[in-house]
């Protein structure tokens, strides 16, 4: 498998997380192979936001799990500070483990209902063997506040909260060991629209607080453009284009990115109809994805060289940071090479 | 309090903390009367619990002395009155709950653990253990219990350490099946990622996030259980393969009063009315346990 | 096609490992088998002579060898007792045993399908209640208590019914019946509660569906949709609880032919546990095993062959 090119790679000495290569493949019976993540290769800044965005399918729910090695990839490197997260052993990983925490999509079901929140909030310190009871108790008072809960709740049930309040308790959950990075993986899919922002804020409001490096993933462009620094774009397990939120919503260089784009939904009454950008055909199955540019089958500038050579990522226009993975791009590309 | 379904319902629109999760009865006259029944249920289990563990020290006569009596009914001299030997019917009664919650107590008690401890592992951990455990629990199912336990009870002789023995292996595979299947259910939910994800060890992951989701299913069927195990030893002492005179038990009980049914019928009835209330009492438990698992929710 | 295969290879090797210890009983329990047969004051005489009857004294696997090679001709070995041969014993024996199993099956059902349609469609009535409490009841009454007070209040206060004694049907029906009904409905007392309340409850789940309210609003009659549209997806887990229940009343069905002294199966074992006559009780045991393995095997692959989704799952 041909991976990306490393070119919109960062400076290795400011980089919090490096995934490179990062393949996961699962077998589905009969010698067939599910695709789910094929060759990704990004990098991660300490402090910085980078969202991960998609279709359902995308692989990029496998992508952050693959990360905590929850399972393990098929191939490629995690490399967390420089270390290499999937060629350490049991003992080393778990070690790492607090520094790296994950907060899922149905907040409910990440929380056992038959254990108090207090309880759920102490057993990572209680795994670790940190401080005391009465320490212990301290931090998880500390925490619950800080996430906007009152302390009172440490003895009740998960099903006594809200989806929201539950999903408060899984982020205090995750950032009770101190962690420096986050996964966020579609935090507020679950939940009502009102309390959506108000996640999304405590989110921003921990990443300062703490000092956190998030990555968040998400299929929700709206929520995305706000929190990040920098935005992803996959499509059946690969990367398509990468650079700042205001260079992908304003102008978008692959076709997938601009039709993604288009569909979104513009809260504006007033805003007038744009002509859409529209995707044809069905998402391909990741049993045999297409050859070449996987999307090719979906795109209405493909032409041969997109069915015979797959594209890597190249850097486009007039930003610094900007990169595509496509032969017939949108935007002007930076490569004085490309056709 | 929010509802059990909170993000289907956030899916739609619904604000669902708002809607309460409430058990709604039919009529408000069955309510009561289920939970009537489900007292009078424990309290008779109580009771005779208590009878059967106070029996040395209680007032009543030794369950073999007499002899050579003559059947009396109740309240004629006695409280139970007595059985075609004379010997007094209560202190029977007592004595015979006394091995018979002995015997179901110890085997499923026994069961539960080693069902649970097995079908913990073979569910969580899997591999070759859980290959290995099906296989066996599917042969020792494959046989019709009654009938391997008249048999080894024939060979071997009924002490009651041989029934508790029997009695155990034959429940056990169901044990271990539901446990099985309720820790692989478990082991896919959410929350034990995040347990794992927190550095927990797989013991850990086992004992504190799984087992408490396993118990309540495996506890409801431990009750049911309870109650087929008090039939089966019921069974075999009427059989006469049971527990051994002169030691009393009420199936053996039952077997002696025939002759004197209609004579004295009493005999058969004390002990086959309090069966029928022990068995009855802990399928009511095992109901009242399984339900409370499950909210019902308001529908529309 | 190829499901049912694999089980059935499965369920061989279950039905070999059965026979097996089925078999191999007497030496797999501790104490000297000569001991447990004849009685403590065996003498060397007759143990030998009893092991080399039972052929105890040859390795373990040959003998199952030769017990399998026999058995799967028909030759169960003879009783100890008049030797009879153990087959013919069996043979005699079943037709009673089958009639007092199938009939309670039908029996149960009988009252139950119809009671859980009804308390489905008019859940929380009158019928509901009633049928739901006397199904509980049911269950909870052992099938042997059951038999002692039928006889109590049928055949000796009323006098109604024979407290005991079987005639074949093929003698005279009707003495037949009257002495099967107490054996039928006590041994279809336990299965009729289990049945009722499972297809209860699965009724009034499936009533619950949309389709149903689609078929309402299409105007179809109650009965169509109640017997059409919600019985179907029940039929499926009761179909394999009447399996499993049925070989397990088999056991059941022992105690009840005591009581009643019908000639059947349940019988024979017993009596063979009395005299301690070990050939008969073996084949008699191995018998059991074999048709209890081989019916739970049939509705498993019944079951999978009728469902797809369990193929593939």
């Amino acid at each position: 498998m041909v991976d990306s090119s490393a070119a919109h790679l960062r400076d290795d000495d400011h980089a919090l997380l490096r995934v490179e290569d990062l393949t996961v493949e699962f077998g589905a019976g009969r010698g067939r192979r599910v695709h789910a993540v094929s060759g990704i290769t990004f990098d991660v800044l300490a402090g910085e936001t980078l969202s991960l965005v998609g279709e359902s399918g995308c692989g990029k729910s496998t992508t952050g799990r693959a990360i905590v090695q929850l399972p393990p990839p098929t191939r490629g490197r995690v490399l967390y500070d420089g270390d290499d997260l999937a060629k350490m052993s049991k003992i080393q990983l778990k070690k790492v483990r607090p520094r790296i925490q994950m907060i899922y999509q149905d907040p409910i079901s990440s929380l056992n209902p038959r254990r108090t929140i207090g309880r759920v909030i102490d057993e990572p310190l209680r795994v670790w063997r940190t401080g005391d009871n009465k320490s212990r108790g301290r931090a998880v008072d500390e925490i619950l506040e800080a996430v906007g809960l009152d302390p009172s709740a440490k003895s009740r049930r998960p099903y006594e909260f809200s989806g929201g309040q539950c999903q408060r308790i899984c982020i205090a959950r995750a950032l009770v060991l101190d962690p420096d990075l986050v996964i966020c993986d579609e935090p507020v899919s679950a939940l009502d629209v009102s309390v959506q922002a108000q996640i999304l804020n405590l989110l921003e409001e921990m990443k300062e607080r703490y000092g956190l490096t998030l990555i968040f993933i998400s299929h929700d462009l709206a929520v995305v453009r706000n929190v990040s620094d920098r935005v992803a774009v996959m499509y059946l397990g690969k990367l398509c284009e990468i650079g700042p939120p205001e260079d992908l919503y304003d102008a978008p260089a692959h076709p997938y990115t601009a039709a993604l784009m288009d569909a979104a939904p513009v809260a504006d009454p007033d805003a007038p109809v744009r002509q859409n950008r529209a995707l044809t055909g069905e998402l391909p199955s990741p049993l045999a994805p297409p050859s070449g540019c996987r999307f090719r089958t979906r795109c209405e500038y493909a032409t041969e060289r997109c069915t015979n050579e797959e594209p890597l990522l190249r850097p486009v226009g007039p930003g610094q940071d900007h990169f595509v993975a496509c032969h017939h791009p949108l935007v002007e590309t930076g490569d004085p090479e490309a056709p | 309090m929010a509802s059990y379904d909170a993000p289907a319902d956030s899916a739609r629109g619904i604000d669902s903390s708002a809607i309460p999760v409430v058990a709604l009865p039919r009529r408000p006259f069955k309510r009561h009367f289920r939970t009537a029944f489900l007292a009078l249920a424990i309290g008779w289990l109580v009771l005779i619990v208590m009878l059967a563990l106070l029996a040395p020290l209680l007032p009543i006569p030794e369950s073999d002395a007499g002899g050579f009596g003559v059947a009396k009914k109740p309240f004629e001299d006695r409280f139970l009155g007595t059985d075609q030997l004379g010997r007094d019917m209560l202190s029977r009664l007592v004595y015979g709950a006394r091995m018979s919650f002995l015997i179901a107590g110890a085997s499923i008690s026994l069961a539960l653990s080693i069902g649970v401890a097995v079908g913990l592992w073979a569910g969580y951990v899997r591999g070759k253990l859980e290959t290995v455990v099906t296989a066996v629990a599917d042969i020792i199912l494959a046989f019709p219990g009654l009938v391997l336990l008249m048999v080894v009870a024939a060979l071997l002789g009924a002490s009651p350490r041989n029934l508790i023995f029997a009695i155990t292996i034959l429940q056990v595979p169901t044990f271990i099946r539901l446990a099985r299947a309720s820790t692989i259910s478990v082991a896919n939910r959410e929350f034990v990622l995040a347990a794992k994800g927190s550095g927990a060890g797989t013991m850990r992951i086992a004992a504190l996030e799984i087992l408490p989701n396993v118990l309540p299913t495996l506890t409801a069927y431990a009750l049911a259980a309870t109650a087929r195990v008090f039939v089966i030893e019921g069974s075999l002492s009427f059989l006469g393969l049971g527990i051994q005179p002169p030691t009393p038990a009420w199936g053996s009980m039952i077997a002696a009063g025939r002759p004197q049914l209609v004579a004295a019928p009493h005999i058969v009835l004390i002990p086959a009315i309090s069966l029928f209330a022990t068995v009855l009492s802990f399928n009511a438990l095992a109901d009242a346990r399984r339900d409370s698992g499950r909210p019902s929710r308001l529908i529309g | 096609m190829r499901y049912a295969f694999g089980r059935f290879t499965y369920l061989l090797f279950i039905l070999l490992a059965v026979t097996f210890l089925v078999s191999t009983m007497l030496e797999l329990m501790p104490g000297e088998p000569a001991y447990i047969i004849i009685g403590e004051e065996a003498d060397e005489e007759q143990i030998e002579a009893l092991n080399k009857r039972l052929g105890l004294d040859k390795p373990v696997l040959e003998r199952y060898a030769g017990w399998l090679g026999n058995a799967v001709t028909g030759d169960l070995g003879r009783s100890s007792s008049g030797n009879i041969p153990v087959a013919q014993l069996i043979r005699q024996r079943l037709p009673v045993t089958i009639q007092l199993v199938i009939g309670s099956q039908l029996l149960a059902l009988a009252f139950a399908v119809p009671s859980a349609i009804y308390s489905s469609y008019r859940s929380g009535g009158f019928v509901d209640q009633a049928s739901s409490a006397m199904s509980f009841a049911m269950i909870s009454v052992p099938h042997f208590v059951l038999a002692v007070l039928l006889i109590l209040i049928f055949g000796v206060n009323l006098g109604w019914l024979p407290t005991a004694g079987f005639v074949p049907i093929t003698e005279n029906f009707a003495n037949n019946m009257r002495s099967m009904v107490m054996p039928t409905i006590a041994v279809a007392a336990g299965p009729a509660g289990i049945y009722q309340r499972l297809l209860r409850s699965d009724m009034t789940a499936t009533l619950r569906e949309d389709y149903i309210a689609m078929a309402e609003a299409k105007g179809q009659s109650p009965t169509r949709i109640l017997l059409r549209h919600a019985l179907r997806p029940s039929m499926f887990s009761l179909m394999t609880l009447v399996g499993l229940t049925t070989a397990a009343a088999i056991g059941g069905s022992v105690v009840v032919e005591v009581i009643f002294g019908l000639p059947g199966i349940g019988r024979l074992l017993i009596n063979s546990i009395e005299r301690r006559d070990v050939v008969v009780l073996q084949g008699v045991v191995a018998f059991i095993g074999v048709g209890y393995v081989a019916l739970n095997g049939f509705v498993d692959i019944l079951y999978g062959v009728l469902d797809p989704r369990v193929r593939r799952g």
